[in-house]
């Protein structure tokens, strides 16, 4: 299987020749504009622009409608939850612990799936049939429930998190870097630097990888959403970033018991979750179609 | 014309019986008006444990899917909380409180034709827990409570229907481990011979109002009305009755407003919702759990492998560690001023909730101090400045940092907002808690049993229970909770174990409690009811204790309401 | 052929034999099933009984040997939390749960991606291809939880439409499949849609248009044939997603699958029920795919040869 499938979906356009099949879609301004002042913004500034803090509530003002709801106030605009905290403060410093679990976990997963990916296209053989059966196991078995055994086994932490989306996304790193290695493999500039004398890892990161830039940097535009999805999963099946601290995967989590009595505790940060993965989804079409348009396997 | 007469008069006379007939049909009928519907369903959390043989992992307050089917042989009360008869007709004690006279109810038969449950039953019963090679039987036992039911050493039959009970020493709270607050239900011993033990899970015959019908493993199990009346409760309302079990809170919820179920447990936010859409609130009779903060490390007691003390749960592992703050008396007293516990009461329990004062210790049990209530403002009443005064005293000025154990309880879901709360209630005072979520029983449980909880609060809820078995547990290392232990306080327990009269036995108890309540052994919190939701259109009432076991029990006390309009 | 098949047979149980010692290892790392059985109460006499009976006092290798040579034989044991049941049989128990809850997710996800692809791919950037895309991306965008208990409330509470939970009938089915099902729309519609692109270029297509056939037919008969293909692979590939997502609805609606099973064990410290859930998924998952592997080397006979 690992021969066939990823091949298995169309890639009509030759090798190396770019054809601009596809118009080139608007430019993603609302994404963008959602993107800077949703999650790069506040995950940057948190401390500034948060009004209150967000670990420290006061009991008697628990469970505050936002303001524009009666019994609102102003001085939680999007009212409290539980024991009192802010809600918005919590978002804004929500904001920056989604923000760092996905990059990190992105940038581990891309490394991991990149290295693995490049030397399974271009070494080929017994390499890439362990590699390939390896991505097989990882997205094809229940993982989860390994990731959950395993956070059973040394608690919920930020490490946990990231580990077990690691675990969880760099087979489609490997996949898709593999893919696009096995046909740069083939062309000319690659059998001239061996001619030159150029080592198997020079040649891969100096001549293939710079190629494969594009579909990465889709790829993790896209896979941020995916990250921030899969911290809420965990945090709803109690493994994700412990409490106090704020992450918008937990506070749906933990208000999702009084969505009835209190909408706005996981509301808030439902919206802010989807708006992002919703804007990162446009970036990331975008960004396809505008760097690689042959890329459409994603 | 006197024939004419004579007509109007029977014509009237028909009319007049005519009409009462109606009447008194009309109000034969509301007498027998059935259920609304036939089967009760009954949406609770979690199904604790799947299997009958409740010896396999005795953990009492999960007794909830033996309880339609199966009986005790004393009952608690739900109104009184006393202990009163049920399979077991009467009992008495010898004075030296090492004998029990007690004797059976007659002519109560199992089901599926087992027969009449007489002594033999209490016999089997008995060994099931406490004879250690029992044949037949593959699972050793274990229990909370298996020190206190197997201090009956052996059960001798008079005759059918009476038994003495041998205890090695005196067993004054025989009682309690013999009610349903602990785990000796009485199962058939005619269906242990014929079928052999996978028979109590295929089918268990009880003497209760229901048969076990069917159950669905991890989603319900279902029960329905025994055909022939019950012995005490008569014919019981509904005709089945089913329990389901949902982790999650909002489908609970759902499930109730959506009527797929008439009776559920939800948090205190939900059940005000649901009471302002006009469910009911139905809480238990009396307090069922003791809402508290315990210090993690109070190891003050010395181990003694010789007696055993301190040393049966691997306790010898972990030492007293006279540099955390809270090993100093003070500091505990100060951490007790810094909590507003009337902020937590009215904001987290909506004020259904009273204090509690010396944990393990209730009014209406042996060992009670009226004078705590009145001593409890000055000693533990909230005062931010004092806690501070009281941490300078003691050495930290500037406060300390700690550790806080998170973990979801089913059935008491304010502990998570509780500590969290608590956590921002002593910043005020310097005092740092870090949270950490961790499983109670994979995480947190090994590490008290080991004595290493330094450093560490954990907000638990002990269900109501006989006083000693409380001190036994939680204060005498009988257990692997190491929650207070000093010299002092094992010295009074060896003491309390040999007292066979109940007087002396009550006075020592409070000095017990006064003992405890001076140092400060824990953070009192509240003493909660188990509070459940019906649906006012199905569900009448229902009358449980809410101790522990019978934490939600009585399900045979669950009552139709058999009126047009809701009975609010 | 016969030596290619004997490969890629050794090759899956390698990879069986692999996944057992990792589930093996980290179930064994999870803490004391006993802490998790036994009440807090109980003696240190009790628990060594129970570790007996369990053979949790063998040294590990020998547990996984014996979990091994018993595992081969489809004996996974006895389950610990749900005593009086083999955990080989709860799982199988469970099972047709869970797989009829992700073939009618599947179902939906399918049925509402192929034509949003098609629909994109053919009036790609109208009105048309906009709202499509926002629906299928608004599915990826939700946490599936949230999803489930914002559709519980609107369809089950509020128009009392539909049950809330439980499994029985497929009134019971719809709300947990939709949730499952609709974050793979937007993932589906991209791949049908790059599909179509490629099919509405080729040379093939380009002939029947000469031909005279209307666009709709085209589109609809030829295009799709080819496009429909993909989203199939796509879950043959990617069936642990299915299993991350139905981990999480089975628990919000009370459906009784393997997903709510296998959190449960995990929570109970179970193993055994625990290594038969993930051995029998990795069996079941390896050689479907081992099959489709075959097929496609018989099919094409270069990768025989590779």
């Amino acid at each position: 299987m690992a021969q066939v499938l990823p091949e298995s979906v169309p890639r009509s356009t030759p090798d190396g020749i770019v054809q601009e099949t596809l118009p080139s879609r608007q430019f993603p301004g609302i994404p963008l504009f959602i993107l800077v002042f949703l999650l790069v913004l506040p995950g940057l500034f948190a401390p500034y622009l948060a009004p209150h803090n967000p670990i420290r509530g006061s009991l008697r003002a628990r469970l505050q409608p936002p303001v524009w709801v009666q019994g609102g106030t102003i001085t939680h605009p999007l009212g409290t939850d539980k024991v009192g905290r802010d809600i918005l403060s919590r978002i804004i410093y929500g904001a920056r612990i989604s923000l760092a679990v996905s990059l990190v976990a992105i940038l581990v997963s891309g490394v991991i799936g990149t290295a693995l990916g490049l030397m399974a296209g271009y070494f080929g053989g017994r390499l890439d049939a362990l590699i390939m059966r390896l991505v097989d196991i990882s997205l094809g078995l229940p993982v989860i429930l390994l990731a959950l055994v395993f956070v059973a086994a040394i608690g919920a932490s930020f490490i946990t998190v990231v580990v077990v989306t690691t675990v969880l996304l760099w087979a489609r790193y490997a996949r898709q870097v593999r893919g696009e290695t096995l046909s740069i493999r083939e062309r000319d500039f690659i059998a001239r630097a061996r001619v030159a004398g150029a080592s198997h890892f020079r040649i891969m990161l100096r001549y293939i990888f710079p190629n494969v830039i594009n579909t990465l940097t889709v790829l993790a535009t896209l896979q941020i959403g995916a990250v921030i999805l899969l911290e809420s999963a965990l945090s709803f099946l109690g493994a994700g970033i412990p409490r106090p601290t704020p992450t918008w995967g937990s506070m749906i989590a933990d208000g999702r018991d009084l969505i009835v009595v209190a909408w706005w505790i996981a509301m808030f940060p439902g919206l802010a979750i989807m708006l992002t993965v919703l804007s990162l989804n446009l970036l990331g079409d975008w960004l396809r179609d505008r760097l690689d348009p042959k890329l459409r396997n994603i | 014309m006197r024939q004419a007469r004579l007509r109007q008069s029977a014509g009237l006379f028909m009319v007049l019986m005519l009409l009462s007939l109606a009447f008194l049909g009309g109000d034969a009928q509301a007498q027998t008006r059935e259920a609304k519907v036939d089967r009760l369903v009954i949406g609770l959390i979690n199904p604790f444990r799947d299997y009958f043989r409740a010896w396999i992992s005795g953990t009492p307050d999960h007794n909830i899917q033996h309880d339609p089917i199966l009986e005790w042989l004393i009952e608690i009360d739900p109104d009184t909380g006393q202990y009163v008869p049920w399979l077991a007709k009467s009992w008495e004690m010898t004075p030296d409180g090492r004998l029990w006279r007690v004797k059976l109810q007659e002519g109560v038969n199992y089901h599926q034709d087992y027969g009449e449950f007489t002594a033999k039953d209490v016999v089997h019963n008995h060994a099931l827990w406490c004879e250690a090679n029992y044949p037949g039987r593959a699972d050793p036992p274990s229990s909370a409570y298996r020190t206190g039911i197997c201090t009956v050493e052996r059960v001798e039959v008079i005759n059918d229907y009476e038994v003495l009970m041998h205890c090695k020493e005196p067993c004054l709270d025989f009682e309690f481990y013999y009610s349903e607050a602990a785990n000796v239900m009485m199962f058939s011993k005619a269906q242990w011979d014929k079928e052999g033990e996978m028979g109590y899970e295929r089918k268990p015959a009880g003497t209760g109002p229901y048969e076990f019908k069917e159950r669905k493993l991890g989603q319900s199990v279902l029960y329905e009305r025994a055909p022939t009346p019950h012995w005490k409760h008569g014919v019981v309302d509904w005709k089945e009755l089913m329990m389901t079990w949902t982790i999650e809170e909002s489908t609970r919820y759902a499930q109730l407003l959506a009527g797929e179920t008439h009776l559920t447990e939800v948090n205190k936010d939900l059940v005000d919702q649901l009471v302002s859409r006009g469910y009911k609130l139905v809480r238990s009779r009396g307090t069922a759990q003791q809402i508290q903060i315990v210090f993690g490390g109070l190891y003050f007691g010395t181990e003694d492998p010789q007696t055993g003390r301190y040393t049966e749960h691997g306790g010898i592992t972990g030492k007293l560690d006279p540099s955390e703050p809270w090993t100093k008396k003070k500091v505990r007293q100060a951490m007790n001023k810094a909590i507003n516990r009337e902020e937590l009461l009215e904001v987290l329990y909506k004020n259904r909730a009273d204090y509690m004062y010396v944990h393990g210790y209730y009014p209406d049990l042996p060992g009670w101090d009226p004078t705590w209530e009145q001593r409890f403002p000055e000693m533990y009443g909230y005062d931010p400045q004092a806690a501070q005064r009281l941490l300078r005293e003691a050495g930290y000025p500037n406060g300390f940092k700690a550790k806080a154990w998170l973990f979801p309880f089913a059935g008491a879901p304010e502990l998570i907002p509780l500590v969290e709360a608590v956590q921002i209630q002593l910043l005020d005072v310097g005092i740092e808690l870090r949270l950490e979520e961790a499983d109670l029983v994979s995480t947190i449980a090994p590490i008290w049993r080991a004595r290493k909880a330094h450093g560490y609060l954990a907000a638990v809820p002990p269900s109501k229970k006989a006083v000693e078995a409380q001190i036994a547990v939680f204060n005498a290392g009988k257990a692997g909770i190491h929650q207070f232990e000093t010299d002092e306080i094992y010295r009074m327990w060896e003491e309390l174990k040999q007292l066979a009269d109940p007087t002396e036995r009550d006075v020592l108890l409070r000095k017990i409690g006064n003992y405890k309540f001076e140092n400060f052994e824990i953070i009192p919190l509240f003493n909660v009811f188990i509070e459940v939701v019906v649906d006012p259109n199905i569900v009448d009432d229902w009358a449980f204790p809410g101790w522990d076991g019978g934490d939600i029990g009585h399900t045979w006390r669950i009552t139709a309401c058999k009126q047009e309009e809701p009975c609010r | 052929m016969q030596r290619y098949i004997i490969i890629r047979l050794l090759q899956s149980l390698l990879a069986l034999w692999v996944m057992s010692l990792i589930v093996f290892g980290l179930a064994r790392v999870t803490g004391d099933p006993i802490d998790a059985l036994l009440p807090i109460e109980a003696t240190l006499e009790e628990r060594e009984t129970i570790r007996r009976n369990w053979g949790l006092d063998k040294p590990l290798h020998t547990q996984y040997l014996v979990f091994l040579s018993k595992a081969v034989r489809g004996d996974f044991g006895n389950s610990w939390k749900w005593q009086g049941h083999t955990a080989m049989g709860l799982v199988l128990a469970r099972l047709p749960a869970t797989l009829e809850l992700a073939g009618v997710a599947i179902a939906i996800s399918i049925v509402l991606a192929l034509p949003l692809g098609v629909l994109a791919a053919v009036k790609k950037d109208t009105l048309f291809d906009s709202v499509g895309k926002m629906v299928a991306l608004l599915g990826q965008s939700l946490p599936a939880f949230w999803l489930g208990i914002i559709l519980m409330w609107i369809f089950a509470v509020m128009l009392g439409w539909l049950p809330t939970s439980g499994r029985g009938g497929i009134s019971r089915l719809i709300l947990p499949a939709v949730s499952l099902g609709w974050f793979q729309v937007a993932v589906i519609m991209r791949l049908v849609r790059s599909a179509m692109l490629d099919v509405l270029d080729s040379e093939f297509v380009k002939l029947t248009r000469v031909k005279g056939l209307s666009e709709w037919k085209v589109i609809w008969k030829h295009c799709l044939r080819n496009a429909a293909i993909v989203p199939l692979t796509y879950f043959a590939i990617n069936a642990g997603v299915l299993m991350t997502g139905s981990v999480v609805i089975e628990n919000v609606f009370v459906w009784p699958g393997t997903g709510r099973l296998a959190l449960e064990a995990i929570q109970a410290r179970d193993f055994q029920v625990v290594q038969a859930i993930v051995i029998i998924f990795a069996t079941v998952f390896l050689f479907a795919n081992l099959i489709v592997d075959i097929l496609y080397a018989y099919l094409d006979p270069r990768i025989r040869y590779q």
